[in-house]
């Protein structure tokens, strides 16, 4: 939905595969609300690109040969604040998500919408919007739930239920037989159990993970809304 | 030298010594012996040429009476013999000794005294030897036997310590045997623990070893999942682009398409960009098994719903979710990605080749494992045909082994596919 009277958005596209840069190309230029004024396939070349050429948005890929977009994002930022920075990305990792949103990217896309979803994106976020691409909205949510860092509960999602339960006994005093006859489970299994357990979280002794889970009660306790169950 | 030579030697002086004391001894016996007989020989002849002298008479005129007289005045026996005489006589110890024709008693002296003028005729006079005689005799013989005993007891007592040596070496030696055996038995006992020892710490060693070893292994196998993830991410990701690219590319040539005659090119090009759309969304969710965060941070039931939106078509097969959670628990979150893309290859081959209405996910707990169902009511395949042709049929159970587990595909022509996924409980 563009105004033919308003000036189009300008753009720069960064990103290292030529397919890519030409296929975008010959989507976008069917749009006459986005003009490309610039593009490049390295970091180098696109900081350079964006200071000569002033857009309005940068689209910039995460995976660039010489240096990560994520540190292009930040100095594009950094020397042109008003660059409105959308990120097009295979990279679907939680990290990244939560790096570029840290970072201050205004959008996360992922290489997969249609044109049409891609300008209206640009649109979007030319004219001051965040856009996340929608399969990212669990992500997202976490994100603002525990930010990036992680969490007890986190730390304790490497564990499967049955290790959780474990876990959990464990902390209450229990010893491995003890363990062993709630659970179902043999002396020796619990025992591998444990140890597994305290590999994945390094810990070396149930004191340390009496004292683990403990923070994790208090933490669920002041959360009130955990949905993990433990 | 040895000690019997020696003791022998020993032995031998006071032999010598009482030989010599002997031999003087009897020596002395043997003079003193002859003295008294000689006296007495001496005596008698005295008394016989006194008693001669007073009778007058000649030696042929003897008769039995004047000799017995002359016998009772020298007490002894007087004889008258024919012949020459053989002078004194030696006492006659043993039997009766015959000499000259007439016998001379035991134990007697005798002489044969000469008449002067009456050659062949001579008196033999015998009497008795003198007591002091048989006192010197008994004397010799005791000396004689206390010699002897002397010598016999030198001798055995030089041969005792013969006797007793081995007996006593015997018995000394069978005490430092004892001894010796103890000692043996104890050194044994010490040689023994040191040996139990040294073995327990080279035991611990290797156990220590070996859990060194497991927890490489670990490493490495983690290092080379991480090294496979990442080539498979990077195998996918060029995929994806290529796919984005391709598709972003007839959408332009899609957008330049209008007017009526365009509507057959136009329909097709949409297709074509719904199929790599849909391909691409495909294998980007592929890529996100192989993400570099290995454990999953959703729970395992969570991934399923998920990975089974991302295969749901619009008029595909239906889904029916069929997970125990004692089963789904046990699932620990390192073993999610990898089982996840395991169940996400059959549930898409089910969707693209077996023409199947309803695909059923089942998760069950078995003895010290997990198993996991994906059961379509499609089509089936011929296994043995299929198995050349690279639907990925071998990497599946390939997959399953590498986690420690086994995968089974079962299918008929007509009777549907059905594909076992076995998994070994974590921590074990």
């Amino acid at each position: 939905m563009s105004h033919s009277a308003a000036p189009p958005i300008r753009l720069v596209m960064i990103d290292d595969s030529p397919l890519i840069r030409a296929g975008l190309r010959a989507v976008l230029e069917s749009y006459p609300g986005v003009a490309i004024v610039g593009e490049a396939g390295t970091a180098g070349e696109g900081l350079a690109a964006v200071m000569q050429h002033k857009p309005d948005v940068v689209l910039l890929d995460l995976r660039l040969p010489d240096r990560s977009g994520l540190t292009v994002c930040s100095d594009i930022l950094k020397r042109r604040p008003d660059t409105r920075v959308l990120i097009l990305t295979s990279a679907t990792d939680e990290r990244s998500v939560h790096e570029a949103i840290a970072l201050g990217a205004h959008g996360y896309l992922l290489k997969e919408n249609d044109g049409a979803s891609l300008v209206a994106a640009i649109t979007r976020v030319a004219a001051g919007h965040s856009v996340v691409d929608p399969s990212l909205t669990d992500q997202m949510v976490k994100l603002m739930k525990h930010g990036n860092e992680p969490t007890t509960v986190e730390r304790l999602s490497v564990l499967s239920p049955q290790e959780r339960r474990a876990l959990a006994l464990l902390a209450e005093g229990l010893t491995n037989k003890g363990i062993g006859e709630k659970l179902g489970l043999t002396e020796k299994t619990v025992k591998n159990y444990i140890s597994n357990i305290f590999d994945k979280l390094h810990l070396t002794n149930r004191a340390q993970a009496a004292a683990l889970y403990a923070s994790l009660r208090q933490a669920t306790a002041v959360d009130g809304s955990s949905t993990t169950n433990v | 030298m040895p000690p019997f030579a020696r003791y022998l030697g020993l032995a031998l002086i006071p032999l010598l010594a009482f030989l010599a004391v002997a031999v003087t001894g009897q020596a002395w016996f043997e003079r003193e012996t002859r003295r008294l007989q000689a006296d007495a020989v001496a005596a008698r002849q005295a008394q016989l040429v006194q008693a001669l002298a007073i009778t007058h008479r000649a030696p042929e005129t003897w008769d039995e009476s004047f000799q017995r007289d002359l016998g009772a005045l020298l007490g002894g026996t007087v004889t008258l013999v024919h012949g020459s005489g053989m002078g004194i006589l030696p006492v006659s110890e043993g039997t009766s000794k015959i000499m000259g024709g007439t016998p001379v008693p035991r134990g007697e002296l005798g002489f044969d005294y000469p008449f002067p003028g009456a050659a062949g005729l001579h008196a033999r006079v015998t009497f008795p030897a003198p007591a002091a005689n048989r006192l010197i005799v008994l004397h010799q013989r005791m000396f004689a036997a206390v010699v002897l005993l002397a010598l016999v007891l030198i001798v055995i007592s030089a041969l005792l310590p013969f006797c007793y040596r081995p007996a006593r070496e015997t018995s000394s030696a069978a005490h430092s045997s004892d001894l010796r055996s103890e000692m043996l038995g104890v050194e044994h006992f010490a040689r023994m623990s040191v040996e139990h020892s040294e073995a327990l710490k080279r035991e611990t060693g290797a156990r220590h070893q070996a859990e060194e070893n497991l927890q490489v292994s670990r490493t490495l196998l983690d290092r080379s999942m991480q090294a496979r993830m990442q080539l498979g991410r990077d195998l996918h990701d060029n995929i994806c682009q290529t796919l984005y690219a391709v598709s972003l590319s007839l959408e332009a040539v899609r957008r330049t398409i209008a007017g009526e005659g365009a509507a057959p090119t136009g329909a097709r090009l949409d297709q074509c960009i719904a199929e790599l759309r849909r391909l691409n969304h495909e294998v980007r969710s592929y890529l996100k098994d192989l993400e570099p965060d290995a454990i999953r941070r959703e729970p395992f039931t969570e991934a399923i719903a998920a990975m089974l939106n991302s295969q749901s078509q619009a008029g595909g097969p239906k889904f029916v979710q069929d997970l125990a959670p004692e089963a789904t628990d046990l699932i620990a979150p390192e073993q999610t990605a990898e089982v996840i893309s395991i169940l996400r290859e059959a549930v898409s081959n089910s969707v693209r080749h077996g023409r199947a209405q309803t695909i059923t996910l089942q998760a069950r707990r078995g003895e010290e494992c997990v198993v996991l169902a994906v059961r379509d009511d499609g089509r089936g395949f011929d296994l043995a045909a299929a198995a050349g042709e690279g639907h990925g049929l071998a990497n599946m159970p390939a997959r399953a082994a590498a986690m420690g587990g086994s995968l089974k595909i079962t299918s008929a022509p007509g009777k549907g596919t059905r594909v076992l996924l076995t998994l070994p409980i974590s921590s074990g």
